[in-house]
């Protein structure tokens, strides 16, 4: 008799707060699940790409350079042209690019660690450098390190809604059979209105130019040269951000000076947009960082 | 207890899983500073 009054109790309490009961405890289950499933990276990132070539390439017995940095490296950046052009050289090291899209210099230590986890010996990085790689005030949610503080729906809510939308947009285009527009065809004025928008009200201290300092510093107390270079960007683009000169002058300055500035000597027909090469930039700048590299690895 | 039907039940559920979806739908929209994520080149 005493337990069914408890139990009528405990029910007609139920009844009258059920949402606040089911609704955190459905809440907490859902999150716990998804940070379990991890959805959002089961799609293949710029990080897989890079391990992939890695198997595909495998260093063997010899040391690795690596390529690491931003978008800007991942595309402006051949590797494997590169480490044939430091084999002709006499210098026999694997060469892998791990620049990743939308990183900045905070993700470089993960990137190499990401591959030293493969088991390949990094003897030296080479670090791209552009005023996107400074820019520490948006955070890439794709790579695996993303340090996630806050309920999985909310932390990953710029990439929910992302991933929404163009699937959306892709339905749509499946639907009407009507062709996608793609990254490359007429994409340009979006690009350098995307640079602009991001940096037209920047000043030198939005930029986190100076943890490079440590970052290099870390790298060679593990034994690891650092070569860095100062990224080529379109001078069509960077024309029109008017304190472009003030924010690469805050960049140069906590640069080693040793470093390989090719900034602003590329031409804009080697360009995709304001901070991508195309192929033509492509072999350009992997022809120059080639000899750079060379000359430099071997006066060690 | 005898007084609970299905109906209740269904009406419990129901009004969870709205009340939870509210919610995921608002944190999925809410303010990001601008968080711009490029994925893919």
């Amino acid at each position: 008799m005493g337990r069914w009054c408890v139990m009528n109790r405990v029910w007609a309490w139920y009844r009258r707060h059920y949402l606040l009961v089911n609704v955190s405890i459905l809440f907490l289950l859902i999150d716990l699940a998804l940070g379990i499933v991890d959805p959002l990276h089961r799609v293949k990132t710029p990080l897989d790409d890079a391990l992939a070539e890695i198997d595909k390439r495998p260093a063997g017995t010899r040391s690795a350079v690596l390529l690491v940095g931003n978008s800007a490296v991942q595309v402006g950046v051949d590797a494997k042209d590169m480490e044939t052009q430091l084999e002709r050289a006499g210098l026999s090291v694997a060469v892998y690019n791990v620049g990743l899209a939308s990183t900045s210099l905070r993700d470089i230590p993960h990137e190499i660690a990401a591959v030293e986890k493969r088991g390949v010996k990094v003897a030296a990085v080479v670090v791209g450098m552009n005023l996107f790689a400074g820019d520490v005030r948006f955070e890439p949610l794709m790579y695996p390190w993303a340090d996630r503080s806050s309920p999985y729906v909310f932390f990953y809510r710029t990439l929910w809604r992302r991933r929404i939308a163009r699937n959306v947009v892709k339905a749509w285009h499946r639907v009407t059979k009507t062709p996608e527009k793609t990254d490359d065809a007429g994409s340009q004025d979006f690009r350098e209105t995307v640079f602009l928008a991001r940096f037209q009200n920047t000043t030198p201290s939005d930029l986190a130019f100076s943890e490079l300092g440590g970052i290099l510093k870390s790298l060679a107390s593990n034994g690891i040269a650092t070569h860095v270079v100062l990224l080529p960007q379109n001078p069509k683009g960077t024309a029109q951000l008017a304190q472009y000169a003030e924010l690469m002058r805050a960049l140069r300055a906590e640069m080693p000076k040793d470093l390989l500035d090719v900034a602003d000597s590329f031409s804009p027909d080697e360009f995709r947009d304001v901070g991508h090469l195309n192929e033509h930039g492509r072999a350009h700048l992997t022809d120059a960082l080639a000899r750079w590299l060379t000359l430099r690895m071997q006066a060690k | 207890m005898t007084t609970t039907t299905n109906r209740e039940l269904l009406r419990i559920a129901v009004h969870s899983l709205f009340y939870l979806a509210m919610i995921i739908a608002i944190m999925m929209m809410w303010e990001d500073g601008g968080v711009f994520v490029y994925e893919n080149f």
